[in-house]
């Protein structure tokens, strides 16, 4: 991936979390999956937060779900990110599970069912939702 | 087999904010308040066996309670710096509980000093704490700083309960009524509920009066097995936790899990319950805090938080008095202190905030996002 259409946060990424970030660029949101409980889980892991399980799997997983919370943050850790202030962060639960963090539009609160934009997460640069 | 041995809080001491800037470095004011601790507990430092500390967030020491030991002149058995963030103080008295009924210690200094405010430049402390917490690769990129993050909890309370943005501006303005009284707060003059209201917006719904302060601060406590000679003395009667993770999105389906199980863990091991407690000292590193505490501790028994608010009070004059030396949000940021007024409440030490009958005391204490939860109960001793 050339370094300027990389992700927030992808400059971290491991050979572990590396297919999420493979399929995000692709539009498509895969999790890592237990093969012996089913479960998702986000992060990736070398064992299963579930049951311990050992033989993950990376799966397709929903890009919709609910969102838990949502605040506008009128300050931030990142300078990157001044000229953004306020902007919205969010927790959303998927429906395979995990909860993610992401950005938003500023029309979710609780409650709100919402998926993964993939196309405005590329263009900003971080994983973006919008409404359902 | 479970040991029973009683367990005390037979010493405590806070470093005055005036004298603190003569004891600049973490480790001379761990040992300063150590000193005067055991000074407190009528006890030779010398026999202090173990020392617990949480350590300097602006100057970490690879083992800063060994550093500490070796400053203040005590050889002890174990020196250890313990790591759950704002839950460290009351974990370290259950860690201090533990060395006692084994036998592998008798004397356990506890103590946290730290030199936040006077790192330069100020808001340093706020990008670095937002560094400590979460996970660098799907979570920092959203820039989200601690108050971020309680206002994530925020927004779920207001959205799942009937809990509003005026209660929780109340919380901050009962806790600088409490501050008020206290010569050691840092922030005392008078708050309405329209200057929290009006305040500056840090993230959602907190404001800049919804969150703790940044200070500098040193306090130290002594845990003992052997009966103070007083009566009226602190016995530690319960303690609960949970750990349930770290960063925000791997927090518990339900966000009220964490300091629920810790309710159900220290009342059950204290035997005691919402009933029983008189006076309460709930980790406020934000306003928030205070609240999903009050419901999961039950301390609304069930009413709800503005009832406790409204109806019964948790200021000056309230019936259920709380957090009376004025918290994190108006004193100063760290836990130990909710110990130490704790303490004083139940010595009948606590000048004008003395609150009459103040026989059990619940304490809570929080590291992370809601992640390390610590409560302790304690008792004023019957049986010395």
């Amino acid at each position: 991936m050339p370094e300027d259409e990389r992700l927030h946060g992808e400059e971290f990424a491991t050979e572990r979390s590396e297919p999420y970030w493979r399929a995000l660029h692709a539009g498509k949101l895969e999790l890592q999956r237990c093969r012996r409980c089913r479960r998702y889980q986000h992060y990736p892991r070398v064992l299963c937060r579930h049951c311990g399980g050992t033989d993950l799997e990376w799966a397709p997983a929903s890009p919709a779900g609910t969102v838990v919370s949502a605040v506008l943050t009128h300050r931030t850790s990142k300078d990157s990110l001044n000229a953004k202030l306020p902007y919205l962060i969010v927790l959303v639960r998927l429906e395979d599970g995990p909860i993610l963090m992401a950005t938003a539009d500023n029309d979710v609160s609780p409650g709100t069912r919402a998926e993964i934009d993939f196309g405005a997460t590329k263009r900003r640069g971080l994983l973006t939702l919008r409404t359902l | 087999m479970t040991s029973r041995q009683p367990i005390w809080i037979t010493g405590t001491t806070e470093l005055s904010p005036e004298e603190l800037p003569d004891f600049s470095d973490p480790i001379v004011a761990n040992a300063v308040a150590i000193h005067r601790a055991a000074a407190d507990a009528d006890i030779r430092p010398t026999s202090i066996d173990a020392i617990l500390t949480y350590d300097s967030l602006t100057t970490p020491h690879l083992m800063q309670a060994t550093k500490v030991a070796e400053y203040a002149g005590i050889t002890p058995a174990f020196a250890s710096t313990l790591g759950a963030g704002g839950a460290t103080p009351l974990f370290g008295v259950a860690v201090a509980a533990g060395l006692i009924r084994s036998g592998w210690a008798t004397t356990v200094a506890i103590a946290h000093s730290d030199t936040r405010a006077s790192l330069k430049p100020r808001a340093n402390v706020i990008v670095q704490m937002a560094n400590i917490v979460g996970n660098r690769e799907f979570e920092d990129p959203f820039g989200a700083i601690v108050p971020t993050l309680y206002s994530l909890l925020a927004s779920w309370l207001l959205s799942e309960t009937d809990v509003e943005r005026e209660d929780l501006a109340t919380i901050a303005v009962d806790t600088r009524a409490w501050a008020q009284l206290n010569s050691n707060a840092r922030m005392t003059t008078t708050l309405t509920l329209d200057d929290v209201l009006t305040a500056p917006t840090i993230a959602g719904p907190l404001g800049r009066y919804d969150c703790c302060l940044v200070t500098d601060f040193s306090g130290a406590v002594i845990v003992s097995g052997d009966p103070p000679e007083t009566s009226r003395n602190a016995r530690l009667v319960g303690v609960g936790g949970a750990a349930t993770h770290e960063a925000v999105t791997q927090m518990p389906n339900d966000p009220l899990a964490p300091p629920r199980w810790t309710a159900e863990r220290v009342y059950r091991d204290s035997g005691l319950g919402p009933d029983d407690v008189d006076v309460a000292f709930l980790y406020d590193s934000f306003t928030v805090t205070v609240a999903l505490q009050v419901i999961a501790y039950g301390l609304d028994h069930g009413r709800g938080v503005r009832h406790l608010l409204s109806e019964v009070g948790i200021g000056p004059g309230g019936g259920f008095p709380v957090n009376t030396h004025g918290g994190l949000l108006s004193a100063s940021t760290s836990g130990i202190f909710h110990l130490i007024e704790a303490v004083h409440q139940i010595r009948g030490e606590a000048g004008p905030r003395q609150i009459d009958g103040a026989r059990v005391a619940l304490v809570t204490g929080i590291g992370g996002v809601l992640s390390h939860n610590c409560a302790l109960i304690l008792e004023a001793g019957r049986d010395a």
